[in-house]
């Protein structure tokens, strides 16, 4: 098998054939400067603007930014995103590979491998279990399971790098990547891979990922929040072919495309997203199938959740900006014009907006809160209280509360999607999912552009 | 229909939808300041009226007395609060533009209303006991906030104690003529009973020791 060269930063095929394996990308360090310079000078610029705006003007431009994101994809699902496109039965089944990237995975991969090979599957199957040098004695055992193929790296080298490995060694038309602690349904390959026979074009497909059953409020929010993303984003973005990432957990590819374009870059913190934009460049569509269920484990508490959204975040600017010359280009139909503007401006807004709604509420708290730290003495003797109307709510809110309306409706459209009835245990993560969750989701964006405009190298 | 244009269309009906509901709100809330500007306004016609009335038909200049002391104690509390209300709703107001006219009119109200009234204390011996705060308006004053607290609470235990709250910053004469009268250097400043000017944060006790010397009645 040959796989084409790519360079890793711009992401360019350069036609010439990688000798063995695919091309280890390496950080070419003043490239990464001249990112950290441009975008320190973009947040700088955008900074500045916006101080001599009010906080009511970009909390109005912000929401009105919001409602016609949503606004699109309400048409676009009213426009019939919502229709099942599933493909009719496949007349021939392709032999499928399976590979399955782990590391110190013990308490995980043998319910993964079980739940892999429990799947029904009319053609050839194969499941291979790459082991990225883990130290838990995980790979002494998985040697254990019949039915199986088990490659052991001696050297930890990342999750792409396991996958690449796996790719390398797969015979099957299409492989598919699976995370050590997701956990596919039996049906999943059947719907699936008819995708693939539908339509020579289609590199990728997508299944529907859901998480194993919650157990803290944090993944109980996330168990919505991936109805919402996988389920009814995804439904309706794949309706005008504008997928942007295959999502870790799990996702189907065609060989060819790898053979084309190259293996999945093992120096991006979110290689999915980088594999499906290198993708859209070179013509390669990318399906969701959402009759394909998967089920993944989730961060429990907030801070793990918060360090998966980082990795995520940066990941995610890191590769729009190398995909930058797809932005509004026209080549790349809705997906240059729409989809990536959208994703990278949703995100730059929403860590603006976080910054500024954080610097006015430090500003007023502190109004209000200095006179009782100054001037303690003279207003705890007199038994007062600042005056504050809490009742008093500003007029831009109504727009803040549109934006609101449409995203909840986002939450109970999800909740069709994946065929779920709102239940009484569903009331507190629906709240938290509609009012703090985008907070979190802000919160963390800013976080990201901190982190990856300053240079700041991610430590896993 | 291009699925994009349509969401912008629709977008724009929204946002529309919205621009209107807002000026409802903002409407409201200058419609409820206007009353309150135009009752405090109203008031000072009533005096201007009653002073007339003395100068030309009285048949000595107490006569009038009894009608300023009902005229006067009915706005007590209305004026101070008013000024507050303002400045919430114009900080809370999107599209409004109806404030900076409103201030005006109140401020020039409240400064005739404030000399008005020692002119009233000369001929009626009335016994309310002026209080001048000057705040800045356009500055993070963090003090101006604490003395506004402290007055609030001032205002409920003195009876017959009247404040008036004249922004020091603001250019309109009346108000510059205040200051310069009291010579307002830095804010917050009290001038108790046309006297020295206080500047900087006083305590509740400090401010009822000033009324109370001037003949306020203190709880």
């Amino acid at each position: 098998m040959e796989l084409k060269h790519y360079d890793s930063q711009t992401g360019l095929l350069d036609g010439s054939i990688a000798p063995s394996g695919f091309e280890r990308s390496k950080i070419n360090i003043p490239a990464r400067r001249n990112l950290a310079i441009a975008g320190m000078a973009v947040l700088a610029v955008a900074v500045m603007v916006s101080l001599l705006l009010s906080y009511q003007t970009i909390f109005i431009t912000y929401s009105i930014f919001t409602i016609f994101v949503f606004m699109c994809y309400i048409v676009l699902w009213m426009d019939g995103a919502w229709e099942d496109r599933e493909p009719a039965s496949a007349k021939e089944w392709p032999h499928v590979s399976l590979i399955i990237p782990s590391y110190n995975s013990g308490h995980t991969i043998f319910k993964c491998v079980e739940a892999c090979k429990a799947l029904k599957y009319p053609g050839k199957l194969d499941i291979t279990v790459v082991d990225d040098g883990s130290t838990d004695g995980s790979c002494e055992k998985l040697h254990a399971i019949e039915g199986i193929r088990v490659i052991r790296k001696e050297k930890n080298e990342g999750k792409a790098a396991a996958m690449n490995a796996g790719i390398l060694a797969s015979k099957g038309e299409i492989v598919g990547c699976v995370d050590s602690d997701t956990y596919p349904k039996e049906d999943a390959l059947l719907h699936a891979v008819k995708y693939f026979g539908a339509d020579r074009k289609v590199g990728s497909v997508v299944l529907f990922i859901n998480t194993t059953p919650p157990r803290t409020f944090i993944q109980a929010v996330q168990e919505m929040e991936y109805w919402i993303s996988f389920g009814f984003f995804f439904k309706t973005i794949a309706a005008i072919d504008g997928l942007y990432v295959t999502p870790g957990p799990m996702a189907l590819y065609r060989k060819k495309m790898f053979e084309e374009l190259g293996g999945f870059d093992e120096k991006n913190l979110t290689e999915d997203m980088e594999i499906a934009l290198r993708m859209q460049r070179h013509g390669w569509k990318i399906k969701a199938c959402h009759t394909s269920v998967v089920f993944t484990e989730v961060p429990a508490t907030l801070k793990a959740l918060y360090r998966q959204r980082l990795r995520w975040f940066r990941g995610g600017i890191m590769n729009m900006l190398k995909y930058i010359d797809m932005f509004f280009n026209p080549k790349h139909g809705n997906f240059g014009l729409f989809i990536l503007p959208v994703t990278l401006g949703s995100g730059f807004f929403s860590a603006l907006f976080i910054l500024w709604t954080i610097l006015n509420y430090v500003r007023a708290g502190a109004g209000y809160a200095a006179p009782w730290f100054s001037h303690f003495s003279v207003l705890a003797a007199s038994g007062i209280s600042v005056p504050f109307d809490p009742f008093l709510l500003d007029s831009a809110l109504i727009f803040g509360f549109i934006s609101l309306v449409m995203w909840s409706y986002f939450v109970y459209m999800s909740f069709t999607i994946s065929s779920q009835k709102p239940v009484l245990r569903h009331a507190l993560p629906m709240l938290g999912i509609i009012y703090l969750f985008p907070l979190f989701i802000g919160f963390t964006y800013l976080s990201a552009y901190a982190h990856e405009f300053s240079g700041k190298r991610y430590r896993w | 229909m291009n699925p994009f244009l349509k969401a912008a269309l629709l977008t724009a009906l929204v946002v529309v939808l919205a621009f209107f509901t807002v000026s409802q709100i903002d409407n409201a809330r200058a419609n409820d300041v206007k009353k309150n500007v135009d009752s405090v306004l109203a008031q000072k016609q009533a005096e201007d009226v009653l002073a007339q009335y003395s100068r030309v038909l009285a048949k000595s200049p107490q006569e009038q007395c009894p009608y300023l002391f009902s005229l006067r104690q009915k706005q007590l509390d209305r004026t101070y609060s008013l000024a507050l209300r303002m400045q919430d709703y114009e900080r809370s107001n999107v599209l409004n533009s109806e404030y900076e006219q409103l201030k005006t009119s109140y401020l020039l109200g409240l400064a005739s209303m404030y000399i008005s009234g020692f002119d009233n204390r000369k001929t009626c011996g009335a016994d309310e006991i002026p209080l001048a705060f000057f705040y800045e308006e356009n500055s993070q004053c963090q003090d101006c906030l604490a003395q506004n607290a402290v007055l609030s609470n001032v205002a409920k235990r003195c009876k017959n104690v009247r404040i008036y709250a004249f922004p020091a910053d603001n250019p309109l004469e009346p108000v510059k003529i205040l200051a310069d009268r009291y010579n307002i250097g830095a804010v917050p400043a009290i001038v108790v009973n046309d006297g020295t000017a206080q500047s900087g944060l006083q305590g509740e006790q400090a401010v009822i020791g000033m009324l109370s010397a001037s003949g306020a009645v203190c709880q």
